[in-house]
């Protein structure tokens, strides 16, 4: 019965699995639809990658030579073909392939913004219990100050902030830059920190929710330990909320990181995606989007998986 | 001893090794515990800790490092650490210098003969030689992005006299040759240069430099390390670390916290913070970037421009001293009604200011037959310049105050370029220029504009054509000052533009660097620098 039980369980991911990357195409679809033609309306690349002094015969042979100058449905066409032979192609103004520049800012991106997730969640949730245990208390005042600081003030003024404090006053961890583990500490910190206030907000508030609910008065009525009520009883069922948003927020965190890696010299697809948006180098820009969404995609089948394991009330399929 | 005082003792590349106290572990371990498995991943690039290095906060990741394919000055300055240029332009003075050429003379108007500097060669051992220069003046002048300063050259033959001279025989004399040697020729080797493509030369360039490129890690460093048999001897700096620093106060405080030796370009504001930092020295100079707001007459309701009166209004419209003040703390050299700088050739002192007159610009705009106004556009870029945002919405409230109502267009460089293009940027365009010091480039860059371009611009006086004409193949240098002399007059009675200004440039390097010399072409070379200690 229960190797049944599994049987029907791996069934169910499978399909469930399947069914979202059907979903996924005709998405993937659309968004590079809308990119590709939004993209072309902002501007002409070959006059930024030849500047003042090109001519216009210039300017116009290298939209010939680009395929600029093709009707957009056949640029759009030929860029479908390529992308299916895993070719994102080649940057207008580095002359490089697109794929090979994306795979090597990806790491230091990924990386942050896990770091970022990570910070997030191991801070947010036990102040979240904390600020909602110790309802309308000096902790919970506190945690809540923190929280509308958090949230209030702009990543690049508190990059800065913390640049000027622990890297030029204290001198405990470099100001900027990539390559040991140290540079991770303030941007991640910078990221993280709207992320941390939102999260412990929402674990407050589903934990005073669940905390008022009839059966945890039960619990507490059948004689359980608080710990075991709050960490047994109350705690895993008052992640739904936080959870959902910790992906919504995985997706904010990606496009939010430009600014922290614009301040911190970091090596991410966010300052490429700028670089991108100024050059009007279009092929980056799509492949940059193309990656951004799967990231999203990504993140949202792992949380439609993380409700199984939260509740085992939701199926899977 | 305070912290600031210990910490500007400690040498820039050793700052991974003062984390080392129990509270900085525990800072450091705070996050890279939650990153245990991604630390891992990080590649370990930071330049070699041992040695002389001299780690230098940039602002850019250049796009190409060929300098035939770039006009960015500052992606030209990363290459030149690997590459030279026949000449230079003296730092201070900005006269054009013999560098790997020894020599030059025009042995008639339109024979140009260089003399080339003997027993140089290329870091993978081709010589320098004839061939050589030959090929790279000739692969400059083929590229599209070079069109408009090569263009004077167009129909030349080179011939190789000997294994150390050439000659440049051009269909008309052209007198700025020297200034396009030390603005734009760099030695390239032709055989290396030939075999992989002017495109992956940019990736990895070859050239006759101090330094060899040793690794580019895109968006974080460009590594160089010393070419022993540079033609001066080997450089005192073993390693040369180009960091990728975007954002400038990022620069200015990773030199105060002594993670990097130089701080290329930076704003006024930043730099006077760092005046205070006891690790920094602060360098300014007058740089040559100077800003125009072109007056764009042709365009549809552009008609109140081409009345003179009108142009001479709008310049005298604008107070530049209390601009320069406000903007740029007073960091910044007024354009003496004028396109020239003072350190530019062809500066005239002949030609008198503009004096800040409402009054007197409200009358002549009356007299033009324009007694209630009129309306304009006002394109400016944001963020392509240091305060262009700032100085664009300024002088569109001084127009307002003498009775223009202005349409402000505050663009982003990729969309002023397209409108730029398109004929549609706007009534007044305002724009950095940075050319080189000598007017011709100035005055080539406004008439090929309006030629190629089609803006900015307005319609020229026969007298002014008749004059540019002239001066494109004088070669007497007095007499061209004399011609553009004129030329400045007519452009001064009947104004071009606003004639702005040229903020300072500022930079900041650790107190160990020696021989650092703020250029006033923003170029970052390398030869005479040396680190103390």
């Amino acid at each position: 019965m229960c190797a049944l039980n599994q049987e029907t369980s791996l069934l169910n991911l499978q399909q469930f699995l399947l069914r979202r990357f059907i979903q996924t195409v005709p998405l993937l679809l659309v968004v590079l639809i809308l990119v590709f033609s939004l993209t072309r309306l902002t501007g002409d690349p070959a006059t930024l990658v030849l500047g003042d002094n090109a001519t216009p015969e210039s300017v116009q042979q290298l939209r010939n030579d680009w395929g600029l100058n093709d009707p957009l449905p056949i640029q759009f066409m030929h860029y479908l073909g390529d992308l299916l032979t895993g070719d994102m192609g080649q940057s207008l103004r580095y002359t490089r392939p697109v794929l090979a520049m994306i795979t090597e800012r990806l790491g230091a991106s990924l990386l942050l913004v896990f770091a970022s997730i990570a910070l997030s969640t191991v801070i947010s949730i036990p102040l979240g219990i904390l600020a909602a245990v110790r309802w309308k208390r000096p902790s919970d005042t506190m945690i809540r100050i923190g929280v509308v600081i958090g949230q209030a003030v702009p990543r690049f003024f508190l990059g800065i902030l913390l640049i000027l404090l622990f890297g030029l006053r204290l001198g405990w961890v470099p100001t900027s830059g990539y390559g040991f583990a140290s540079h991770i500490i303030l941007p991640a910190i910078t990221l993280a920190t709207p992320t941390i206030a939102l999260l412990t907000r929402l674990v407050r508030s589903s934990m005073l929710e669940v905390l008022n609910s009839d059966y945890i008065r039960t619990a507490r009525s059948k004689g359980l330990s608080e710990p075991r009520v709050l960490y047994t009883h109350a705690f895993r069922n008052s992640l739904m909320a936080p959870v959902t948003m910790l992906a919504i927020q995985a997706a904010q965190l990606v496009g939010s990181a430009v600014v922290v890696e614009q301040v911190f010299a970091w090596p991410g697809l966010g300052r490429l995606a700028l670089d991108a948006i100024y050059a009007r180098d279009f092929p980056v820009i799509q492949g940059i989007v193309l990656v951004f969404c799967l990231i999203v995609i990504g993140a949202n089948v792992l949380v439609d998986l993380s409700y199984a394991l939260i509740n085992p009330q939701v199926r899977i399929g | 001893m305070s912290v600031h005082q210990i910490r500007s003792t400690v040498p820039p590349q050793d700052f991974t090794m003062q984390v080392s106290t129990r509270r900085q572990l525990v800072a450091a371990a705070g996050l890279a515990g939650v990153s245990l498995a991604a630390a891992g991943t990080l590649r370990h690039t930071v330049a070699s800790q041992q040695g002389a290095t001299l780690t230098i906060g940039f602002n850019l990741d250049p796009e190409t490092m060929n300098p035939n394919l770039t006009t960015n000055i500052a992606s030209e300055s990363v290459s030149a650490a690997a590459l030279e240029k026949l000449a230079l332009f003296e730092a201070e003075t900005m006269e054009v210098i013999p560098w790997l050429a020894e020599s030059w003379e025009y042995a008639d108007p339109t024979t140009f003969v260089i003399k080339l500097k003997s027993g140089v060669s290329f870091s993978n051992g081709e010589p320098f030689d004839a061939s050589a220069a030959k090929f790279s003046i000739e692969e400059w002048a083929s590229q599209p992005v070079m069109a408009q300063s090569s263009a004077v050259l167009e129909g030349m033959a080179i011939d190789e006299v000997d294994e150390s001279t050439i000659s440049i025989r051009t269909v008309t004399p052209v007198p700025t040759l020297p200034t396009l040697l030390g603005r734009y020729i760099y030695a390239v080797p032709p055989v290396h240069y030939q075999e992989v493509g002017a495109e992956e030369f940019g990736r990895n360039p070859i050239g006759t430099g101090p330094f060899i490129l040793e690794s580019h890690s895109a968006a974080q460093e460009i590594v160089f390390t010393r070419n022993p048999d540079w033609w001066r001897g080997p450089h005192p700096i073993e390693r040369v670390v180009f960091r990728v620093m975007p954002e400038e106060l990022s620069r200015a405080v990773a030199l105060e916290a002594g993670e990097i030796d130089i701080a290329y370009y930076l704003s006024s504001s930043t730099a006077k913070r760092l005046e205070n930092a006891e690790n920094a020295v602060v360098y300014s100079t007058e740089g040559l970037r100077k800003f125009i707001s072109a007056f764009n007459a042709g365009m549809p309701g552009g008609e109140p421009l081409q009345d003179a009166r009108v142009r001479v209004a709008i310049n005298q419209a604008v107070d530049l001293d209390g601009l320069i003040e406000f903007v740029y703390e007073g960091q910044a050299v007024k354009l003496q009604g004028q396109y020239a700088l003072p350190q530019e050739f062809g500066f005239s002192t002949d030609v008198p200011a503009y004096t800040y007159d409402p009054e007197g610009a409200r009358q002549l705009i009356a007299d033009a037959g324009y007694p209630d106004g009129f309306s304009m556009t006002y394109a400016y870029t944001i963020g392509r310049y240091p305060k262009d945002k700032e100085v664009g919405e300024i002088i569109a409230t001084y127009l307002q105050e003498v009775g223009i109502q202005v349409e402000q267009k505050p663009l982003e460089w990729g969309e002023f370029n397209q409108q730029r293009s398109d004929k549609t940027l706007g009534h007044i365009i305002q724009f950095g220029l940075l050319l080189t010091p000598d007017l011709a480039d100035t005055f080539n860059y406004m008439a090929y504009g309006e030629e190629v371009r089609g803006a900015p611009m307005m319609t020229w006086s026969d007298e002014w054509w008749a004059l540019y004409e002239q001066s494109l193949t004088e070669v007497d240098a007095t007499s061209r000052a004399g011609l553009y002399h004129q030329m400045l007059q007519i452009d001064h009675d009947q104004p071009y533009g606003i004639y702005l200004f040229a903020p300072f440039d500022f930079y900041a390097t650790s107190t160990r660097v020696q021989g650092f010399v703020p250029r006033k072409d923003q170029a970052l070379l390398l030869f005479d620098l040396s680190l103390q200690g």
